[in-house]
């Protein structure tokens, strides 16, 4: 017990030095992850802005809808006394196990599709 | 267990060098170069032992002058007329070694109207570490690697706001507004040939207007215009106090005719918050008027500052296309959006998931999760309806850190953190352990 604690303190800190680069990780991978999604959506979206300009706005408000949501999600996080560096590190392992996930399944179903195609 | 053992004593041996770490950097800020940065109240600098070389000359563009070759252009203000050649005489022949930045926005008249001049000298490296903010203080910043500069001139001929310079009064002199990362021209740049060598570690400081108030701390607001869109971006300044105090109170008007917008001619109004890198966009068609002006925390314009003085400014200067626009005026001919001269090619260039649409409501929650990590410095009091009075709820945080409990907080953060890196740890080790099993559903597929 009393080796525990400055063994979590030095792991605060350690983790609290490594933060940044946490945060540049996950900023590089969600800007990946909107690259991605505005090549695949583009044409979509401006097909739907040219022909139904409402239904166009109204997906948007929706998107605001979010914004306002974490607007409140700030709040409650302030709220709950948290640490930043805490919610990085439970959020980058939470995208580092849905990148496994997501890749394996990625891979899965090449393979089937591959499978079904060539067999 | 024994792992566990080493990697307590690891642990230890780190927090202890982390300290040894952080003491040692405090005391590089008694570096001997710290005296090397003054400040004026004259807005002049020591030049000690710069060397400057022009490497380009600024293009001609038609409103715009060169200051330094036509100093005639500032007519019969002599009081401008001797700044303006006194410093340029020290840049030419004394140089600075330390002064990275110095801004000075300032006003005059020419040909019946008034302008508003500014220069700024900025780290091109470094890029904007500076403010100059309302009232007669500059900030200036020393930093390790100088290796360029660069100075703007412009004028900006929609600079309306009164009581900067009365006609015929004898008190002309340069006057500094609040306008700070606002690029108005052409840059003009030349390099230090003599740059400073800092001792390891030294990461500069910087010198704050002694006597500045409250306004001072104004966050940096930037505006800029895309294909159909205005945005707003804030940032706050290094080693200054907390922005919470400040919001940005902005209106925009917008005259459309291309269906987009339910009506036709609209203004939208509203309050946004100055912390760091806090965006705000509004898309707008054709003419648009914006404005904005800082706010205190119950979105009201600030009327006067900390103690009590009446602010000659409160407004924020814009940025829009790379020239000023002082939203003060009603003038919309300043910004004027532009009709895109190939809509499908700029929108492919321009286009953002979060522009809206499909791309923008899938990417929402993924901006969400993205966004959680800074989130909670970001918050901002929120107001709801309680038997028929607003209530503000204020974020609870920041109160605790500012009370004396906030050392105590703190540390229980620190163990809170070390709770969930172990917790993270763990869990991260388990991961890569399962995916080692050939069992595992994911691992029987990569095999393949």
């Amino acid at each position: 017990m009393i080796l525990l604690l400055p063994l979590i303190a030095g792991l605060g800190l350690m983790s609290m030095l490594g933060v940044p680069l946490l945060e540049t990780g996950l900023a590089f991978i969600f800007g990946a992850l909107a690259w991605i999604l505005k090549m695949i959506l583009l044409p979509f979206d401006l097909l739907i802005e040219a022909t139904m300009p409402a239904l166009h706005n109204g997906l948007s408000d929706i998107q605001a809808m979010f914004d306002i949501g974490m607007t409140y999600m700030a709040y409650i996080l302030d709220a709950s006394l948290i640490p930043q560096t805490a919610i990085t590190l439970i959020v980058s392992y939470y995208v580092f196990v849905g990148g496994v996930s997501l890749t394996a399944w990625g891979f899965k179903l090449m393979i089937k599709w591959r499978q079904a195609l060539f067999t | 267990m024994k792992g566990v053992l080493k990697c307590g004593l690891f642990a230890v041996l780190f927090a202890v060098s982390s300290i040894a770490l952080f003491t040692g950097s405090s005391a590089s800020a008694s570096s001997p170069y710290d005296d090397l940065v003054k400040q004026h109240s004259s807005f002049s600098v020591d030049y000690d032992s710069f060397t400057a070389e022009w490497l380009s000359e600024p293009p001609t563009f038609s409103n715009m002058t060169d200051l330094y070759d036509n100093i005639d252009f500032c007519g019969d203000q002599s009081n401008f007329c001797q700044y303006l050649t006194e410093l340029k005489d020290r840049i030419d022949n004394h140089g600075s070694k330390n002064i990275i930045v110095q801004s000075m926005p300032m006003s005059f008249p020419h040909d019946g109207r008034t302008y508003m001049l500014q220069m700024t000298m900025y780290d091109i490296d470094e890029e904007f570490e500076f403010g100059m903010y309302n009232g007669n203080y500059a900030t200036l910043i020393a930093k390790k690697n100088l290796q360029r500069k660069q100075i703007t001139i412009g004028y900006n001929s929609h600079w309306t706001i009164g009581g900067i310079y009365t006609e015929g009064s004898n008190n002309q002199k340069p006057y500094v507004t609040n306008a700070t990362y606002v690029d108005l021209g052409y840059p003009i740049v030349f390099s230090n040939l003599d740059i400073p060598e800092y001792p390891e570690g030294y990461e500069g400081e910087l010198v704050n207007g002694g006597e500045a108030g409250a306004t001072a701390h104004k966050p940096n607001i930037t505006w800029s215009v895309n294909d159909k869109q205005v945005t707003v971006s804030s940032e706050s300044e290094k080693n200054t106090a907390s922005l919470e105090d400040y919001k940005i109170y902005w209106w925009i008007s917008n005259v459309t005719t291309d269906g987009v917008q339910p009506e036709e001619a609209f203004a939208l109004s509203g309050c946004t918050n100055a912390d760091y890198n806090n965006n705000f966009t509004v898309p707008v068609y054709f003419d648009y008027g914006v404005q904005a002006y800082y706010a205190d925390k119950d979105c009201n314009i600030l009327q006067v500052d900390d103690e009590g003085n009446q602010l000659s400014d409160n407004m924020v200067v814009l940025t829009i296309d790379g020239s000023t626009f002082d939203g003060s005026t009603t003038d919309h001919e300043a910004i004027i959006g532009e009709i895109p001269d190939n809509a499908i090619l700029k929108a492919i260039r321009q286009f953002r998931p979060n522009d809206g649409g499909l791309a923008g409501l899938i990417y929402a929650p993924i901006e969400a999760i993205a966004t959680l990590p800074t989130i909670v410095g970001s918050c901002s009091p929120i107001n709801l309806p309680l038997l028929g009075e607003q209530v503000s709820l204020t974020c609870i945080r920041p109160t605790i850190q500012a009370s004396p409990m906030g050392a105590v907080y703190n540390t229980i953060s620190v163990i809170v953190t070390g709770m969930v890196t172990w917790w993270v740890a763990w869990k991260t080790f388990g991961t890569i352990k399962s995916i080692q099993d050939p069992q595992d559903d994911r691992v029987e597929v990569l095999k393949l």
